[in-house]
């Protein structure tokens, strides 16, 4: 499956967890296909699930 | 749309806020609640395709969360980039428990769509949610400095060339930003906005 398949299917297969909405800020190329774009988001989205990721300084 | 009294309450405030002020506002909102918004940088979002995001999802997405709103921000960014792009995509929140409705990106199509268009960077292909990408980051750059402190450096910026680098350091954001405060484009885009 590609990962934008694999993406639409992670946030919207299962009606009982499917999100309501989802927003970007973009990169710093746009040289990207979207299949690529889809695999970061994916990446990120399971990283932060399986309890990864750095909690922010929000000070600044 | 709540935005208008982020908006004025924003005009009381000092020039330079930090982002925990945004989030707290945020999390007013009914359909946000305290620690409604989880915030977390990973080294998995590629800065060179996408920096930022926001979702909003069913309690429980995060497992053992209480959030309904998820910010993933890119690991490596300049803190003043990554401080807009926080403001910005909290700015989401604001537009209501369904995202603005037809705003939203709420369905495989919605999202597939939302990618080209946002992705493919081409005007001709704008949408309802490239639309709300755009009036988000001009929200968050409205609250980002007081209406007084922008006009002040507007007519600075006519006589001393360093204005805009003073404003984006007292603001704490990239330059080019500070330049998007003082253009003729953000009155517009404002005004609309609080219409």
């Amino acid at each position: 499956m590609s990962d934008l398949n694999t993406l639409k299917n992670e946030l919207f297969g299962d009606s009982n967890s499917a999100i309501s909405d989802i927003k970007f800020y973009p990169g710093t190329s746009r040289e990207n296909s979207i299949e690529e774009i889809a695999g970061t988001i994916l990446a990120a989205i399971y990283d932060v699930k399986a309890g990864n990721g750095e909690a922010i300084d929000l000070s600044f | 749309m709540p935005f208008h009294a982020l908006y004025r309450n924003r005009q009381n405030e000092a020039p330079y806020l930090p982002r925990q002020w945004y989030l707290s506002d945020a999390e007013m909102l009914q359909w946000v609640g305290k620690d409604g918004v989880l915030i977390r940088r990973t080294d998995k979002l590629d800065p060179s395709m996408v920096r930022g995001m926001i979702l909003h999802h069913p309690v429980g997405f995060i497992h053992e969360m209480k959030n309904s709103y998820t910010i993933l921000v890119a690991a490596g960014l300049e803190p003043e980039v990554e401080r807009v792009i926080v403001i910005k995509e909290l700015m989401h929140c604001y537009f209501g428990p369904d995202g603005g409705g037809i705003f939203a990106t709420d369905s495989q199509m919605a999202l597939e769509s939302h990618l080209q268009k946002f992705f493919g960077n081409s005007f001709a292909l704008r949408s309802h949610a490239t639309e709300a990408e755009n009036k988000a980051l001009w929200m968050a750059l409205a609250v980002i400095c007081p209406e007084n402190t922008r006009v002040q450096y507007r007519a600075k910026a006519k006589d001393d060339p360093n204005a805009i680098q003073e404003l984006a350091e007292e603001l704490r954001i990239p330059l080019h930003q500070a330049k998007a405060l003082l253009s003729p484009q953000f009155d517009s885009e404002i005004k609309s906005i609080l219409q």
